[in-house]
């Protein structure tokens, strides 16, 4: 209750602006005549809570961008796992946010963190581009002169607030459930959005000939998304394990405490946290949502995880041979063609049974 | 039942609502009661949703409600509220009724077959509801389905596009074309797409009237954008596009900018339109502690002449003290600057900080002689990086020696010779007192007595673009860089401090060049071709229509050259154009291009434009002069006003001043009372005497004071009489009939004005136009475009208050600008600020500088000459070579001149 409350008070308080701009819009988008109504594509939209559809139809603009956001998320997901046995893939629909685990894991708590982060992030940068109505650059930044560093705010300071709290209003709506795992969902999205705004930088640049830098502008800089996947990396590798405490009458979930300690210490507003053990993600299994490692590729001779023995879970491995063929050393000779010789590598790849 | 567009969201994996707040289909389930419940969930404030839940009539919500913010709710209420009026006529017939329903289930357009059944089946039991049902489907705007086929082209998967095409070609209601596409292509619609992105791109809200307008694209900053189009090389135009185009540069970007560019001297067109975006050129410094040299120029032109950059200055002199100068691309050593020269260096320090601009280019760069000067006296040779000397590393540097692109360390060596506290010239934006996003204007109106009164006003302003500092002025027409390169939009600054309206507007090919006489002259540039002026305009030369004698012209040539336009002659017959210009004889009029039906005898101000009676019978005729710029066979230059004859008038007090000598309280009471306005402002005493004055624009006008307010300065007293003199060549006789006013003695060469009889001092600018870009902007404001219009635009960036500006079109069709001082006997100095101020326009015209070129209609100015009545001051700056004229001039006006030498 206290959580919906809250958000709705932050409805209140950023749609205004929107609506100010929306109803004051140019005429020029209403000549434009369309095959579709957003409502009707948004209906169809794979796993949005009636919230989010909402957004969806009367922000069209905006659920493009959430999505690039979501997807921006997920591919940094593949990418810091790829050589793990859970390569950021699960069985299921294909959704906005990719497809989503039933095991509240450390991997789910990934995902989770990785979409929200990517949604503020996506958001902001469209912000700055001028490419998502009613927002911009930082406007408090603006005009601002700090006397005791001399410098100035200017330029385009990314107005991180404002993507953060659209990711809050539209990735957060889709917890309608009232379980653990609402719980822990809202805390690594919360989490994952906290890492990105820890990351903005300050970025300046000097004017004038001379050396001494009198005239300074900053401006709020995105980190880049590479730098909050490896962030999140590590906070995964510590991801904290935790539990539901139900604390008020209606024995509902109400916040979540660090497991096997007796005292009530919550976790930090920065870690990932999770409420259940992961699958080993060996074979596919439809109660987890295990897609399995069967088919994927494996190095025979890496002692890690990416190694086929690991990755493989002992069931063994195919190898594949190829043999790459190409041409090489070539020559132009006068006048006018040009000679090349063949080379060729035989190259073998693993892949598990 | 009338549940609105959740009440389709049943397939997919969402996890479906449970119990609780945020379940959306109990409050349509429950209510058969007010049609508007189901809508409740569109409600965006908590206070609003709550009371619509409770509501049993859209009365009751309006209440809690915000109308304007609330959109989406009301636009579903009253949809489902004229849903439940029509479908009502149906009656008892279930079937009429469930299809009548559907049209208004959702807010999507109802499509053709869902009306046929409406018809099918409800035409026989109730007219008044197919026609009910007519009347809501009619106000859709239909969608043609086809015009979308662009998007199947997204498509990744080759099968879908073709799928794609065919079902958008086939398939009429929009239900059945998802259903189709999600079959066809084998994805649900994901909005990282890009298929679904382009449709969900191009659909419209799903609440009508809500249109999501995306924000004019004008670049983060399109000022400077504006800027990037200067640049010399196509590697800095690409940089500087990607800095201030779609977003922000980052640090690799910025970096490279200032390698290649920043400090670049071939790209210095391009610099210094980035320097008057950022700190414009403006008149007059004081108050400085370090910089003291530079204190008390209230004539000349600074960037930044400011306790910051004063501070800067002292720090930099500081790091110098190390024994390295620190450069953007080197490192310069020297030896102990305390020692060797420290006035020079302070110079040197103070220039880059302050930065002087009244050189031609507006440029802040010491001269190269300086450089080496110094540097062979005080550079450390021993440590000068290989192969290099004093010479080479200026060369870097600055490559100028020319007095009007750089600046003479000379001037800033002893503090100025004018007196502190002058109160002759005042800088009331200088420092600017406004709060931020507001302009600062000078205040030229007469102060109402009571009325707090100063010297300057403030305007809200609009800003170019998200990362942009530059303002332009509320409820004015703006010009502004569209994204790319030569492409331009015009906008409104609107009341929120916004850009809006924008539209399209053309693209220039800046790459096209002219050539001239076998030379190629690139577009911007401006020369001289005999005694015109010209410059090229995206691949065509551009032409001021001056009648010139060469070093070709014969002997009779000269003989009868009389510098008029066609060589007509001297006569003094005048007529009156339709574009509301006298012109002094019939031959000049046909010589401009006017046909002999578009001009009439006699002078313009002669002609009464309400006789006969063009207006309404309750309307009222008013004589509004103009002078049209634009085409008037397209535009129209209309001399009269009607103005409906019932207003009531406001208790207003803005004075106005009638051809009788009158004051009203107003313009509306004046007009109320049939009087002819003679100008604004309470009536003045020197303007009671009825003796007619001719105008620069060779017009009559009873007084002074009507003159001036027609931005019209005086060439003589009594009426109009001749044709005035055109060229040096001209050996006239023309104006000997004309007794001229007298001029100051000292501190003025006189100079005349093309067309006028008697010499002024003042600052004379001859600005060339582009006609057919003037008639664009009027097709966008449906409205002709007139010199007063112009003048009005530069009159603002005029910032000295004893310097005022007036202008008329010429019969050689250029635009003459006056930047005259308002004292009728001026002191030298403001003479030199107004010739200052005129020197200043000219620059910015001739470099597009986007502080007037981002203005409509001033961006259609193409190029400008300058004639200033040169005081002995600056005369000595710019002859800085001739010591015989220095001498002259030290000679003439002895203690007060200070002449660099």
């Amino acid at each position: 209750m206290i959580l919906l409350s809250s958000r709705s008070v932050l409805l209140s308080v950023y749609y205004p602006q929107i609506f100010l701009i929306l109803t004051s819009g140019s005429y020029l988008a209403l000549s434009s005549v369309v095959a579709l109504g957003a409502n009707i594509i948004c209906n169809k939209i794979p796993g949005l809570a009636p919230r989010q559809r909402a957004i969806c139809e009367s922000r069209p603009d905006a659920i493009i961008v959430i999505g690039e956001g979501a997807q921006m998320g997920i591919n940094e997901c593949q990418y810091q796992f790829r050589y793990s046995r859970w390569n950021c893939s699960a069985l299921g629909e294909r959704t906005v946010f990719g497809q989503e685990l039933r095991v509240g894991s450390r991997e789910a708590a990934f995902t989770y963190a990785i979409t929200a982060a990517g949604v503020a992030h996506s958001v902001t940068s469209a912000c700055s581009q001028g490419n998502f109505s009613n927002c911009g650059c930082d406007r408090e930044k603006q005009g601002y002169y700090n006397q005791e560093e001399g410098w100035k705010w200017g330029g385009c300071s990314a107005d991180i607030k404002y993507g953060i709290e659209f990711s809050r209003k539209f990735v957060d709506a889709r917890e309608i459930r009232k379980n653990a795992r609402r719980l822990m969902n809202l805390h690594n999205n919360e989490a994952g959005r906290k890492i990105l705004e820890e990351q903005m930088k300050l970025e300046c640049k000097c004017h004038g000939v001379s050396g001494s830098c009198t005239t300074k502008t900053c401006w709020n800089t995105l980190p880049k998304f590479r730098d909050i996947g490896f962030i999140l990396k590590e906070k995964y590798n510590d991801a904290v394990h935790v539990e539901v405490v139900r604390a008020n009458r209606l024995r509902q979930p109400t916040f979540l405490k660090i497991k096997k300690i007796k005292n009530y210490q919550k976790p930090m507003e920065t870690d990932l946290v999770y409420i259940e053990r992961s699958p080993n993600y060996c074979e596919e299994d439809s109660a987890t949502g295990s897609v399995g490692t069967q088919g994927r590729l494996c190095n025979r001779t890496s002692p890690h995880v990416d190694g086929c023995d690991l990755m493989c879970c002992g069931r063994g491995y195919n190898t594949h041979q190829y043999t790459k063929v190409w041409q090489c050393n070539c020559k132009f000779h006068w006048c006018c063609f040009v000679k090349c010789n063949t080379c060729s590598e035989r190259t073998e790849v693993f892949t598990c049974k | 039942m009338l549940s609105n567009v959740f009440s389709t969201s049943s397939s997919n994996g969402a996890p479906d609502a449970e119990e609780g707040p945020d379940n959306l289909l109990c409050a349509s389930k429950k209510s058969d009661g007010w049609v508007g419940l189901g809508c409740c969930e569109l409600a965006i404030a908590a206070e609003c949703r709550r009371a619509c839940k409770q509501a049993s009539s859209t009365n009751d919500i309006l209440k809690s409600c915000k109308k304007q913010h609330e959109s989406a709710l009301i636009s579903c209420v009253n949809r489902n509220e004229m849903g439940s009026v029509c479908c009502s006529y149906a009656g008892r017939n279930t079937n009429c009724r469930e299809y009548c329903q559907a049209i208004f289930r959702t807010d999507s357009s109802p499509g053709p077959s869902q009306i046929k059944a409406v018809e099918n089946f409800c035409a026989s039991i109730s007219p008044q509801l197919v026609q009910c049902v007519n009347n809501y489907t009619q106000s859709y705007p239909m969608r043609n389905p086809v015009d979308s086929i662009y998007c199947c082209d997204r498509a990744e998967d080759h099968a879908c596009q073709t799928a794609c095409k065919r079902i958008l070609m086939t398939k009429r209601t929009e239900i059945e074309i998802v259903d189709n596409l999600i079959a066809a292509c084998k994805t649900m619609p994901l909005p990282q797409d890009p298929l679904w992105q382009c449709f969900l791109e191009s659909s419209r809200s799903a609440h009508p009237g809500i249109t999501i307008a995306p924000p004019p694209s004008t670049g983060v900053d399109g000022a400077k954008l504006h800027c990037c189009s200067k640049a010399n090389s196509s590697k800095c135009r690409e940089l500087c596009t990607n800095l201030y185009s779609t977003s922000w540069g980052n640090t690799q970007n910025w970096q490279k900018f200032d390698n290649e560019c920043e400090y670049n001297p071939s790209e210095s067109q391009m610099l210094t339109c980035l320097a008057d975006v950022r700190e414009p050129c403006q008149l007059g410094c004081r108050n400085l502690s370090f910089c003291t040299n530079f204190n008390n120029r209230p004539t000349e032109l600074f960037r930044s002449c400011n306790a910051q950059s004063d501070q800067g200055a002292m720090n930099d002199m500081r790091l110098w003290e190390k024994g390295s100068i620190k450069m953007p691309f080197m490192n310069i050593p020297v030896l102990d600057i305390r020692k060797c020269h420290p006035e020079m260096w302070k110079a040197i320090a103070c220039s880059l900080q302050i930065k002087p601009c009244h050189g031609k280019t507006r440029g802040s760069i010491i001269c190269k002689t300086d450089c080496v000067e110094i540097l062979r006296k005080c550079g450390d040779h021993s440590k000068f990086p290989e192969s290099h000397t004093a010479e080479s590393i200026c060369e870097m540097l600055s490559s100028t020696d020319d007095t009007e692109d750089c600046i003479p360390l000379e001037t800033y060596l002893r503090s100025s010779s004018l007196e502190k506290d002058i109160e002759d010239i005042t800088h009331p934006c200088n420092p600017n007192p406004c709060p931020s996003n507001h302009l600062c204007e000078v205040n030229r109106k007469e102060c109402v007595p009571g009325e707090p009164c100063f010297p300057y006003s403030c305007v809200q302003g609009c800003k170019l673009g998200e990362a942009s500092d530059f303002l332009v002025r509320q409820g004015t027409l703006i010009q502004v860089s569209s994204g790319e390169v030569g492409c331009y939009k015009i906008c409104t600054c609107g009341q929120g401090g916004t850009l809006e309206n924008c539209m399209e507007l053309y693209c220039v090919d800046l790459q096209k060049s002219c050539i001239v006489g076998g030379q190629t002259k690139s577009h911007g540039t401006s020369f001289k071709v005999d005694c015109n002026i010209c410059s090229c305009v995206a691949g065509t030369v551009r032409c001021s229509k001056r009648q010139c004698l060469n070093e070709l012209s014969s002997e009779e040539d000269r003989s009868m050259f009389t510098g008029l336009p066609c060589n007509c002659a001297d006569k003094f017959v005048p007529v009156c154009g339709q574009n509301g210009r006298s012109y002094p004889s019939a031959c000049i009029a046909r010589c401009v291009g006017l046909l002999d039906h578009q001009f009439e005898f006699g002078l313009c101000s002669s002609k009464d434009p309400c006789n006969p009676n063009p207006c309404l019978k309750n309307q009222r005729c008013i004589k509004k002069r103009q002078v049209c710029l634009t085409s008037f066979e397209k535009f129209e230059c209309p001399q009269y006003e009607c103005i409906s004859r019932q207003i009531k008038c406001e208790h207003l007090r803005d004075p106005v001043c009638d051809s009788d000598n009158m004051e009203h309280p107003n313009i509306c009471t004046l007009y109320q009372r049939g009087k002819q306005l003679s100008y604004k402002g309470s009536c003045q005493h020197f303007c009671k005497s009825a003796e007619p004055v001719c105008g620069h624009n060779g017009e009559t006008y009873s007084n002074v004071c009507s003159a001036y307010y027609d931005r019209v300065a005086v060439d003589y007293y009594g009426r109009c009489q001749d044709v005035g003199i055109f060229s040096d060549h001209s050996f006239n006789t023309e104006c000997s009939s004309v007794q001229c006013p007298p001029i100051p003695k000292f501190g003025c060469k006189p100079i005349i004005p093309p067309g006028a009889c008697c010499p002024l001092c003042s600052g004379v600018l001859t600005i060339l136009f582009d006609k057919e870009k003037l008639d664009s902007f009027a097709k966008i404001r449906k409205m002709p475009i007139t010199v007063m219009d112009i003048l009005q635009k530069i009159r603002p960036h005029i910032s000295v208050p004893q310097c005022d500006i007036f202008g008329y079109l010429s019969v050689e069709s250029e635009l003459v600008v006056l930047v005259v001082p308002v004292d009728i006997h001026p002191k030298a100095i403001q003479v030199e600020a107004c010739n200052r101020e005129a020197e200043k326009i000219n620059s910015l015209i001739n470099s597009d500088s986007p502080t007037l070129a981002s203005q409509v209609p001033l961006s259609a100015l193409i190029t400008s000459e300058v004639f200033i009545s040169s005081t002995v001051n600056s005369d000595c700056t710019k002859n800085i070579s001739n010591n015989l004229y220095t001498l002259l001039c030290l000679l003439l006006n002895g203690v007060y001149i200070f002449c660099h030498l």
